[in-house]
């Protein structure tokens, strides 16, 4: 009964992400919408991690399994796979790496201006 | 008797029991390679190579499980909001290096692709390559991309994220824990966060956090592409 209860919060939640989707004027994943949605429920208080909570760990713990039929699905684009193998390989690693070193030194840079800006005010 | 294989029973089933014996061998070897579900779909595939199962049939059940997508992403606002006291205490770093992330994961992909003169489709399939699966796949459907490429492309991302990590906070100098958890989340999702974990808890907890946040900002990126 309690399972069942916690269960229907999150998927009465995901459908009227669904539905909020559907009249947004801009194409939006309703998956991503219930995310927020659920997010802005527990900050509010309307929801309780409690009431939500062995269902939604169990859910995050195992969401590979909810990818398990689209990985399958991959026989079906062998030939693709085939045709772009080397380019898809380097586009996957380059931009790794690129993503990695601009957030890592924006970051680092964004850490030293606050760190700055507390020496200077303490300093004044 | 292959018309039988249409019960959505059956494909459901094979997907439990493959993902058990997934989770089964990956427990055995305790590898990152060992993925609980690439062992599972090459159990599925060769199950329907050696019966001759149509793919169509087996996806009658399996669609059921898919439909778990939506309130497992759902689910991934707990884990956010328990950080939410990091967030907080951070949040201007937080928000520098997780919009850094997606614009330049979402440029240099599209660039790279341009240059490479790769289809639009393709494109479409690997802009959300960075970002976790649960929002990658929808993403890619909404932009008119392949989803089972956009999995490969996390897949190989992360994998790649999670070894080579280590070495880039190093060779890059990266001596502050905030900047190498966030740079890990945002350029390998949770496959690299597995990773961050093991080297220490604030980059683990920051590179959660990132996966979470880019994921986001990659959606509103999207609005405009």
């Amino acid at each position: 009964m309690k399972l069942f209860k916690k269960t229907l919060i999150l998927f009465v939640v995901c459908f009227i992400s669904d539905i909020i989707a559907y009249f947004l004027p801009f194409p939006f994943p309703g998956s991503v919408l219930a995310m927020i949605i659920t997010f802005l429920l527990l900050l509010s208080g309307l929801v309780k991690v409690r009431q939500i909570e062995p269902v939604s760990d169990f859910l995050v713990k195992n969401m590979a399994f909810v990818f398990l039929p689209s990985t399958v699905s991959i026989v079906s684009y062998l030939d693709v796979f085939q045709s772009i193998l080397w380019q898809f390989l380097l586009i996957c690693i380059v931009t790794t790496f690129i993503t990695f070193v601009c957030t890592a030194y924006s970051v680092k840079l964004t850490v030293y201006l606050i760190n700055k800006r507390k020496e200077k005010t303490e300093n004044a | 008797m292959l018309e039988l294989t249409k019960e959505p029973f059956f494909g459901f089933s094979l997907c439990m029991f493959s993902y058990i014996i997934g989770i089964k061998i990956n427990q055995k070897t305790k590898s990152a390679l060992a993925n609980p579900m690439i062992i599972a779909a090459i159990i599925i595939i060769a199950v329907l190579a050696v019966f001759k199962i149509p793919l169509e049939n087996f996806m009658i059940g399996a669609d059921f499980v898919a439909m778990f997508l939506a309130p497992a992403t759902a689910a991934l606002a707990v884990s956010m909001y328990r950080q939410f006291d990091v967030i907080k205490k951070n949040w201007l770093p937080i928000v520098v290096g997780c919009v850094v992330g997606a614009v330049s994961a979402v440029v240099s992909i599209v660039v790279l692709c341009k240059f490479l003169n790769m289809p639009q489709d393709i494109t479409a399939s690997l802009v959300p390559k960075s970002i976790t699966t649960a929002i990658a796949s929808k993403l890619s459907e909404q932009l008119g991309g392949i989803v089972p490429i956009t999995l490969a492309a996390v897949l190989v991302t992360g994998i790649f994220g999670a070894i080579s990590s280590p070495y880039l906070i190093k060779l890059f100098k990266i001596d502050n824990p905030i900047a190498s958890g966030l740079a890990i989340g945002a350029s390998c999702h949770a496959l690299g966060t597995s990773k961050a974990i093991e080297i220490g808890e604030i980059e683990g907890t920051l590179s959660g956090i990132a996966v979470g946040l880019c994921g986001l900002v990659t959606v509103f990126i999207a609005i405009f592409l």
